[in-house]
């Protein structure tokens, strides 16, 4: 039996209680990226900045990666170079090994899961331990996370409770506040007692060999301050040349991923613990992690290497939020990755996921790196095309849509009636439309139509 | 794999590459160009749109009115001579509460003896090196007598920020002589309280770090950047 196909799981997940939580989820977190942009004026100059910093660096990525690994160095910390997930996890493990550790704590990393860190470590006898609220619910339900930036959108706060009164042995709430406290009394006496922490990194600065790490909960703080052995693993990509440089990427980061002008914590960690500090970790070890990095590269999608996984692209594509994040079937979902995991894992199994998109270009609008993703997309289409691969459910018809936009009447009566009648959110969509078009916007948005339509414009205007 | 194989086959990559235009040199840091506020009025109102408190009155007063709302309870603090306020710490001890020693050994079995101390440790002193009234934050610098865990582990964290330190934005900050970042091996910047919104989306405060963040101001600093 073959593994399912984007197609199958994504036809499955539309309309499913999950798929519609996520999508709710993520019009909430892009309703309060809108604000955050709006109101901070130098918001447009840091995303060209913020560009070209990170296009710069990937031009010349050995000489700053060689930069980085000789500061970190320098500060007595070491670094690995992985060329792929198995010599990464190796290092990781050989690290626990010879740290004699039994527990681990992690905080939040897209890169250790795409390595799958936590299988390797645990095959070798080591107890790891997710942090983050969100992954330590997706670890102790043997789920899988449906965000990059949170990854229970798809979870309701009484399935979270049934799931701590059966994992954690407590009494049954569904009040968030007491769920909260639950897992903060449950993950303080494991971060106190750990031996080892393991982190990801958000970026890097080559001068000064200076790795940022930025959490909401502070989980990313104790992960890097209480163990005496701290495992810092990063995509190639991370760096920046400088701390300055990376203070760009800063400006970016909270209020495209969250709405948040700077995340919670931001900290920033050169080096292990220095002769004389009250604490910290005594070790520090950074694994730089390439595994299919060098080949993206190399490849006509090297600018999604760019992407400083902020997720604001999974919150404005409509197909990411009909479908939620488990249809695409890989750690990376969303446009960013339908770009990513093809040249990442192969095509093989992964065909449809350039066409899972409307080529609408809104994620275009709101990457803070404005990485042309819609591009790359049509590029890996017309390579999937040329293999010859063919999909029939691109030929299903799309019905009312199809009848709509070939009948120029239906479609003018359609968008009158609903710029009068569609409640159009804060972001330009509308959420829900009435009469027949209930059924198109129950799974998608329908981006809100001009006040006048370009028909009546040119009718108005084509004599002038 | 040996990191010269690893950087070559980057370049390679690199050499292969259809990257769009980038500068040839570093574009380096913009600090964004923005309006004019009043510098301790924005780090107020900001701070407590995050949750977080500022204080701009007698300092003391600040202290004994957090210790009031609270009770004694365990405290981490930075050493009195890190601190811009003279007898701050004393302020804590004389009402109840226990100072725990913020040095943790370095040896594996005492430094999980000492950790395991910080259980339930209710309130964490330290000072701060900078604010940002754009974003309501404010900047530790660890090292020592400055524990990284002052600010981590207590369900309250005051922090004493002479008023002369707050600056526009993380921006203006990081590109001042003042930042140097890379001279300790830990500086954080403090945004609000911990926070999380995994379940539901419905903030929650307090979920590993602190519940409560204080920014107490004081006046011009007498003690010198400690590095």
């Amino acid at each position: 039996m073959t593994a399912p196909t984007f197609a199958q799981r994504g036809a499955e997940a539309v309309g499913s209680e999950a798929a519609a939580a996520v999508g709710d989820g993520a019009r909430h977190l892009i309703e309060k990226r809108a604000a955050a942009v709006d109101a901070y004026p130098a918001m447009d100059a840091m995303r060209d900045r913020a560009r070209d910093i990170r296009l710069h660096t990937l031009a010349h990525l050995d000489d700053y990666l060689f930069e980085f690994a000789e500061a970190v160095e320098a500060l007595g910390g070491h670094v690995f170079f992985a060329a792929d997930a198995g010599e990464a996890t190796a290092h990781v493990a050989g690290i626990a090994r010879a740290a004699g550790v039994r527990t681990i704590v992690k905080s939040k990393s897209m890169v250790t899961e795409e390595i799958e860190l936590n299988a390797a470590l645990e095959a070798d006898g080591r107890r790891v331990v997710e942090t983050d609220l969100g992954e330590f619910i997706v670890q102790l339900s043997g789920d899988r996370p449906s965000h990059i930036v949170a990854p229970v959108l798809h979870w309701t706060k009484e399935q979270v409770g049934r799931l701590f009164a059966d994992e954690l042995g407590v009494a049954y709430t569904d009040e968030p506040t007491e769920l909260n406290q639950i897992a903060r009394t449950h993950l303080r006496r494991i971060f106190l007692e750990a031996d080892m922490g393991i982190s990801g990194v958000n970026f890097a600065a080559a001068s000064t060999g200076t790795i940022a790490v930025v959490t909401n909960e502070g989980n990313g703080r104790l992960t890097t301050t209480a163990p005496r052995v701290h495992v810092a693993v990063m995509g190639m990509e991370r760096v920046v040349p400088t701390l300055e440089d990376l203070g760009v990427m800063l400006e970016v980061l909270g209020r495209s991923a969250t709405g948040q002008a700077l995340t919670t914590y931001t900290n920033l960690i050169t080096g292990p613990r220095r002769p004389g500090d009250a604490d910290g970790p005594d070790e520090l070890h950074v694994v730089v992690v390439d595994n299919g990095r060098s080949t993206v590269l190399g490849d006509d999608v090297s600018e999604v290497l760019a992407c400083i996984r902020c997720g604001a692209c999974l919150n404005i594509c409509p197909v990411y939020r009909s479908v939620g994040g488990h249809a695409y079937g890989d750690v990376y979902p969303g446009p960013v990755g339908s770009v990513l995991s093809p040249i990442l894992f192969g095509f093989e199994g992964r065909e449809e996921l350039p066409y899972a998109c409307t080529l609408c270009g809104a994620c275009l609008e709101v990457c803070p790196a404005r990485i042309d993703l819609p591009r790359m997309l049509v590029n890996l289409r017309e390579r999937v095309a040329a293999e010859g691969s063919a999909f029939s459910w691109l030929d299903r018809p799309l019905g009312a849509y199809e009848f709509a936009a070939t009948h120029p009447t239906v479609w003018n009566a359609s968008l009158d009636g609903a710029s009068v009648a569609g409640r159009v959110n804060r972001s330009g969509w509308f959420k829900r439309l009435p009469w027949r078009g209930k059924a198109w916007t129950g799974e998608r948005d329908l981006p809100a139509p001009a006040a006048t339509s370009f028909r009546r414009w040119w009718r108005k205007h084509r004599g002038s | 794999m040996d990191r010269d194989a690893f950087l070559a086959r980057v370049r390679a990559g690199i050499d292969r590459s259809t990257l769009p235009p980038a500068p040839e040199a570093d574009p380096g840091p913009l600090v964004p160009d923005l309006p004019d506020v009043d510098l301790i009025d924005r780090f107020g109102t900001t701070i407590a749109t995050l949750d977080g408190t500022l204080h701009t009155g007698d300092p003391y007063a600040a202290i004994a009115e957090i210790i009031a709302a609270h009770g004694p309870g365990q405290l981490v603090a930075w050493d009195d001579e890190h601190l811009p306020l003279a007898d701050a710490i004393r302020r804590f001890t004389a009402s109840g509460c226990t100072r725990i020693d913020g040095i943790v050994p370095s040896s594996a079995g005492e430094r999980l003896a000492h950790q395991r101390g910080y259980f339930d440790v209710l309130y964490g002193l330290t000072g701060a090196e900078a604010g940002f009234a754009e974003t309501g934050s404010i900047v530790v610098r660890s090292g020592p007598g400055r524990p990284r865990m002052a600010s981590l582990i207590p369900l309250v964290h005051i922090v004493l920020l002479p008023r002369d330190r707050i600056v526009r934005s993380p921006m203006h900050w990081l590109t001042s002589k003042e930042s140097n970042v890379a001279d300790a091996a830990n500086v954080v910047y403090v945004t609000g309280p911990s926070r999380t919104a995994d379940i539901e989306q419905r903030i929650e405060l307090g979920v590993h770090g602190p519940r409560e963040v204080h920014v107490v101001l004081v006046e011009r600093s007498e003690v010198s950047r400690h590095r």
